[in-house]
């Protein structure tokens, strides 16, 4: 039996006397924890959770432009006209004032692309409209919710994840919209309708991934889609406002508070990172 | 330590004492040393005609008395004790073999008629025509190969097939069959679609090959005899069949016409289903367009049925498998424009399929990427998304109308499909029909023998082992393989799993 005279050090070439797979008494001071902790202020938690709030307002509105071109209560030509006119503002808004670049260019490709949703809107929604005659309207409500669900799932908040997929989350959507269409009274509502879904869900989401960081675009939203929704039904409104408030307060709050609960523990034993050294 | 097997001929139980002549074998893998005895020779230099045929042994039929035979290499004495044989002596590879280890000599007695008469013991050869392994083989082979002056074959057949006359008669036949066959093989390129003329090929052919086998080899072997067996049935059946037919209807065109007309009205009821309107009324237009010209088609080809009914009653006297070969062509020329729709229906419904698999694809953002032959994600713009979820929602919900007219012709064809298989299936039976090859293997007769039965003859601890063969007719489905005639092609394997996807995947289905 060796006697252990020197003091265990943390070395290699040290510690003959001690066996190979010995564990000192001081091994684990090195242990820390929550190095990496980053401080979320509730602001920016709730600014986080609104993205989600303001996609879902997003549908809502869609939803009442349906309901109301199907009770007939507004005209398809006064929604075409006034989604057109938002949809110009919002692009001029866009192009000339938040990204300050020559627009010139931009122009003739967005002109393009306007171009192909309004002519292939206009010539199949004649058949867009006869598509689901055999099948029950429960059955399309169903659907088209089934559908607005997924596109809220994979939607692209901003936040890096592996489960986002933009192109589903926008296929869904139409997809929705276009059973949703099917209803309607006339082949120009169902294109009205097609391209307000274009509108809220394509060009929409590009105008707001520039106001992110905003109160009051997130206000205005909330406060928009529980209007419309007061004037449908007041059950549906109060709904969304608890809906909301789930999302936008609730989360946030247990998100904070279960922060002290973290515990993340970091020693020696991690994995060496190996960053890249400018020389 | 090396086997040695003695093959001795029951024969030699009323022979004198004399040399005998055979073939030695020897198989260096298993270890195992053939002596075959064949006969007494005559002589002592006989020339028999067969390589390594020579004179392997002697007989002596009482006491054993001592031959010199210390040149040879191989040799065997024979006595007999009583009414059994007794092997005195045998010399392998120059040494006497000690012969009282137990089970290292077996004596085996065979019947040489028996072997010489069963016809189907050497074509349970190997692909390559190697006869390793089975020592009985080699023996009816050695047997065959040798010829041998008293053999008694099936006396009638031969004796009428040798006369001079039934011999010109039989050349003159092959002559009209050969001009018969050229004639035919001239029409091939254009006529090879119709089963008849294939039919009557193969007819002409087998006719020939009987003939060459009258003509040549002067015997008939069993398989001769069993597909002319089989033709006398088929041409029976077919008479009889004629004879009814003729009696119970009166004009079968007339018949045709009729179910030609339940199936107008059955498909016309059926566009009354729940279906997406417009695209069905358009569907239902066009096909019942189709069906329209089917019906002018049939009216106006009634008198050619007419005619071929008339061709129907003279070939049909050929046999049943005539028969067989004109229904089925018969059924092609009516069936025509159910293949028209059905090839219509399926190449939009396959176009519709494939388009919603490609749509799919781009609904969850992904792209088939055939450089790697995988499936990738892929950034799509969003008019592209746009247009391709509007595409993939009109082809999704115009899928049922599609599928529906799909499966109603799908199944017309598969019918006449079936149809079509199934009477050249009977053909291919009629053809190959056993009842000659099956009644000469119910009575147990030596020229059906493919197998052997090995009886011991005596036990002694000491000494070879005494055994006797018989050859004795094998499993009737054995037999019957063996007497197929080659030139009879089988029809194909149906391929289940191949069929299911392309009828799932809309690709078209063609009669085997």
């Amino acid at each position: 039996m060796t006697q252990k005279q020197q003091t265990w050090k943390k070395n290699l070439y040290e510690n003959v006397d001690y066996p190979d797979n010995y564990t000192d008494k001081t091994f684990l001071e090195e242990l820390k924890k929550n190095v990496h902790i980053t401080e979320i202020s509730p602001r920016s938690a709730v600014l986080g959770a609104g993205l989600v709030t303001q996609e879902i307002s997003i549908v809502i509105f869609f939803v009442i432009i349906y309901v109301y071109l199907y009770n007939g209560w507004i005209e398809p030509e006064t929604v075409i006209v006034q989604s057109s006119l938002v949809a110009t503002i919002g692009y001029l808004l866009y192009r000339i004032v938040l990204t300050k670049k020559n627009y010139y260019e931009a122009l003739v490709k967005d002109l393009r692309t306007v171009l192909i949703f309004v002519v292939f809107g206009y010539i199949l929604s004649p058949v867009l409209k006869t598509l689901t005659d055999t099948i029950s309207t429960d059955t399309i409500y169903a659907t088209a919710s089934f559908m607005m669900i997924i596109h809220l799932i994979f939607f692209d908040y901003g936040v890096p994840a592996a489960i986002v997929s933009s192109s589903l989350s926008l296929n869904a959507a139409i997809f929705g919209s276009v059973c949703l269409a099917s209803r309607l009274a006339s082949p120009f509502h169902a294109f009205v309708l097609l391209t307000n879904a274009v509108e809220c869900f394509v060009l929409l989401p590009i105008l707001l991934s520039k106001g992110r960081g905003s109160v009051i675009v997130l206000t205005a939203m909330i406060a928009i889609a529980v209007y419309v929704l007061w004037t449908v039904s007041l059950i549906m409104m109060v709904l969304c406002v608890c809906i909301t408030l789930f999302v936008t307060v609730l989360c946030p709050v247990w998100f904070l508070r279960w922060q002290n609960c973290k515990e993340n523990i970091y020693g020696p034993w991690d994995e060496a990172i190996v960053h890249d050294t400018e020389m | 330590m090396e086997t040695l097997l003695v093959f001795v001929p029951c024969a030699l139980y009323n022979e004198e004492p004399g040399t005998l002549y055979g073939v030695v074998q020897e198989t260096k893998e298993e270890y195992v040393k053939c002596y075959f005895v064949i006969g007494k020779a005559e002589g002592l230099n006989e020339n028999y005609g067969v390589e390594k045929c020579n004179i392997i042994g002697y007989y002596c039929k009482g006491s054993s008395s001592i031959v010199s035979f210390k040149q040879k290499s191989d040799w065997v004495v024979l006595g007999l004790c009583g009414s059994e044989f007794i092997l005195h002596v045998i010399v392998s590879a120059g040494n006497v073999v000690d012969m009282s280890k137990p089970c290292q000599t077996v004596c085996i007695i065979y019947d040489h008629e028996k072997f010489i008469q069963s016809e189907l013991f050497l074509q349970s050869l190997e692909p390559d025509g190697s006869l390793y392994g089975d020592h009985f083989k080699m023996l009816a082979s050695n047997l065959n190969s040798v010829s041998l002056k008293n053999s008694r074959v099936r006396p009638f057949s031969s004796v009428i097939l040798k006369n001079v006359l039934s011999q010109q008669i039989i050349r003159l036949l092959l002559c009209i069959a050969n001009i018969l066959l050229n004639c035919i093989t001239f029409t091939h390129p254009v006529l090879k679609y119709t089963a008849l003329e294939l039919h009557l090929q193969t007819f002409l052919k087998s006719l020939i090959w009987i003939l060459q086998s009258a003509s040549c080899k002067k015997i008939l072997s069993v398989k001769v005899w069993n597909y002319i067996v089989a033709t006398i049935v088929d041409v029976c059946c077919g008479m009889l069949l004629l004879y009814w037919l003729t009696a119970v209807t009166s004009s079968p065109p007339q018949l045709l016409l009729e179910s030609g007309e339940v199936v107008v009205t059955t498909l016309r009821e059926l566009l009354h289903l729940k279906l997406n309107y417009a695209f069905n009324n358009m569907l239902g237009q066009f096909f019942l367009y189709h069906i329209n010209v089917w019906w002018t088609f049939l009216v106006v080809a009634k008198p050619v049925l007419e005619v071929a009914f008339h061709i129907f009653l003279c070939l049909g006297r050929l046999g049943l498998t005539f028969q067989a070969s004109i229904l089925v062509d018969l059924l092609e020329l009516v069936s025509f424009h159910i293949y028209c729709i059905y090839v219509y229906a399926a190449r939009l419904y396959s176009l519709q399929v494939s388009g919603l698999v490609a749509l799919w694809r781009l609904f969850l953002g992904r792209k088939h990427n055939p450089l790697r032959g995988r499936v990738d994600s892929c950034q799509y713009s969003s008019h592209q998304l746009f247009v391709g979820t509007l595409a993939f929602t009109i082809l999704l919900f115009l899928l049922p109308t599609t599928l529906m007219y799909y499966i109603v012709f799908t199944t017309l064809r598969l019918v006449v499909v079936g149809l079509e298989g199934l009477l050249t299936r009977v053909r291919y039976i009629l053809q190959c029909l056993p009842l000659y090859v099956s009644t000469l293997w119910l009575l147990q007769s030596t020229i059906v023998s493919s197998t052997v039965h090995l009886t011991v003859q005596c036990r002694e601890t000491q000494g070879p082992l005494l055994l006797s063969v018989q050859p004795v007719p094998g499993s009737w489905w054995n037999t019957v393989q063996y007497c197929i005639p080659e030139l009879v092609h089988s029809p194909p394997r149906v391929n289940w799993g191949n069929l299911i996807g392309n009828l799932v995947s809309g690709k078209l289905i063609y009669p085997s």
